[in-house]
């Protein structure tokens, strides 16, 4: 077999060997010793993110921790925890246990779980392997991103510590989302992605506080949102939107009831109407009858100056806007009239866009 | 000191039939540099195909030799083996002009001399056949697991690597304490 003294070759070869490595690889090599885990930190190329995924079935969970470069996301390591009898104190550190089975792509690691699965134990080693990869890759470990691509599995983590959440749109109306924003309150983005399958449109909105909201199916539930969201920031895409929640967004916005929110963008689905000349109209009237204006608490503007809107939010890392977005010419300002705060209304057939000026 | 000329003819870029003579630029005489390794043994290589090795390029380009200048003065390359550089230059001549496609075919096979390549490509820039040679260094280790890494990799283990670090700090100690004694005794 031949070989080659990897730890004497130059950091800038050592750069370009990781490069072309797979994560997985990448894992592998890092475990060899503490030295090469040293020299892989020292060269390893940027990573965006490293998170966990968990899938089921249930008692058979496996935890997959994944990491997101340059907007593709790549598998680097799992446990696979399997029920093994009632023995609650047996645990394996995934450390200790050598029978790695590589497929491709992908490093398994057998893990056992007690009886009930949710036993400390085993949320204690996905936070151990994903602490490892992270620190490996660089990445601040309490940044902690999960997905939950089929059910929502909430006891995996301890208390507090999810940052960013990625679920299906067929689980929100699952009991279990509510019990996961329970216990993770410092929580700070949830993108819920469309499954493109047909379920039952439920009003449930528990993820209303998440500061950041990604919906990519909104449909119905966007007009739910806009009336009812706590946070700064929601995208929501494929929409079914209605003038009259706008409208009701605009006023009890200006009645100071969303008071944390700082932009709202939403697309509406292409192959449903928006009656958004209804919101035009309105805007329009109060602009022509400002003795009105104080009716709906707020007074309508229409600036000529061009201006941009300093869109700030981590949906950015996200999402890819159009460059013309944030160009807030020709918008509407709605300024409200207990504290002067201003906001840019954008709407159209395809979008219905609201920016709060800082 | 002797000497090869290899690479000068096979290597030179066919020139265009198709087009019309009236268009043709003047051809410009091809000049040509020469190197040598460890073993001192010359090899004439021209200035297109040493356009691969960003360290060679910077030296030659505004040096101006004509080819008896150049003859006389090979650029040494002490501390790169003759067989990796005889290596190096077959693979420039072989890519004269044109980029590497991404399954070259025309790569040094040998991987015993694999890590001794990198070394020698790293020291001349040769970015393109160093992509290649840390792809090979990477496949060398796929679908293996850590112990079988540590093996390819010539990796030491933790005790071994902390043995050693000891064994270096004890010598590092005995040679101050031994500079120290001689010092005391040239002071006496």
């Amino acid at each position: 077999m031949h070989r080659i003294p990897i730890q004497s070759l130059p950091d800038v070869v050592t750069r370009e060997i990781l490069s072309n490595m797979t994560p997985s690889e990448i894992f592998l090599a890092s475990m060899t010793s503490k030295k090469t885990r040293k020299l892989i930190k020292r060269n390893i190329h940027k990573v965006d993110e490293v998170g966990v995924e968990i899938t089921g079935p249930f008692f058979k969970i496996r935890a997959v921790v994944y990491m997101k470069v340059k907007g593709k996301t790549c598998n680097a390591v799992c446990l696979d925890f399997k029920e093994e009898g009632n023995d609650l104190n047996r645990f394996v550190d995934w450390r200790a246990n050598n029978s790695y089975q590589i497929l491709e792509n992908i490093v398994v690691i057998p893990s056992i779980a007690p009886e009930f699965w949710n036993f400390p134990a085993t949320c204690r080693q996905i936070h151990s392997i994903h602490s490892y990869v992270c620190d490996v890759f660089n990445i601040n470990a309490l940044n902690l991103s999960v997905r939950f691509p089929s059910d929502i599995y909430h006891e995996c983590f301890d208390i507090g510590t999810v940052k960013k959440c990625t679920i299906t749109d067929v689980e929100l109306d699952n009991a279990s989302l509510v019990k996961l924003f329970n216990k993770q309150k410092n929580m700070n983005l949830l993108i819920v992605e469309n499954t493109r399958e047909i379920f039952a449109f439920g009003s449930k909105d528990s993820f209303r506080h998440v500061p950041t909201v990604i919906l990519r199916n909104a449909q119905a539930r966007a007009n739910v949102l806009l009336t009812r969201f706590q946070g700064q920031h929601g995208l929501l895409e494929n929409c079914s939107l209605s003038g009259f929640y706008v409208n009701a967004l605009m006023k009890l916005w200006s009645e100071n009831e969303m008071d944390n929110l700082v932009s709202l963008i939403a697309y509406q689905s292409s192959q449903r109407l928006f009656d958004y000349e209804k919101v035009l109209g309105d805007l329009e009237w109060y602009l022509k009858h400002p003795e009105r204006n104080t009716l709906i608490a707020s007074r309508v503007e229409k600036p000529s100056e061009k201006r941009i809107y300093p869109y700030k939010s981590i949906i950015t890392q996200e999402h890819q806007f159009e460059a013309d977005t944030f160009d807030c010419d020709g918008g509407y300002d709605v300024v409200r009239n207990s504290d002067g705060k201003r906001a840019t209304v954008k709407i159209s057939k395809d979008y219905f866009m609201f920016f709060v000026w800082p | 000191m002797s000497s090869t000329e290899q690479g000068t003819s096979s290597a030179a870029p066919a020139e265009p039939t198709t087009a019309p003579e009236s268009a043709a630029a003047p051809e410009v005489p091809e000049s040509f540099y020469y190197v040598h390794g460890k073993d001192k043994v010359v090899h004439k290589v021209s200035a297109g195909a040493l356009q691969h090795s960003a360290l060679i390029h910077g030296m030659i380009s505004n040096l101006g030799y004509t080819e008896e200048q150049a003859k006389a003065n090979p650029f040494p390359f002490e501390n790169i083996d003759g067989d990796i550089l005889q290596m190096v230059v077959d693979w420039c001549n072989q890519h004269k002009g044109k980029p590497t496609p991404p399954e070259d075919t025309n790569l040094p096979k040998q991987k015993e001399k694999l890590f001794d390549l990198v070394l020698a490509v790293n020291y001349l820039e040769i970015k393109e056949l160093l992509t290649y040679c840390c792809k090979q260094v990477a496949m060398m280790v796929k679908g293996k697991s850590p112990e079988e890494i540590r093996e390819i990799w010539m990796i030491p283990t933790d005790a071994e690597d902390e043995a050693a670090e000891k064994e270096a700090k004890k010598r590092a100690g005995k040679e101050a304490a031994g500079e120290t004694a001689a010092a005391a005794g040239d002071a006496k």
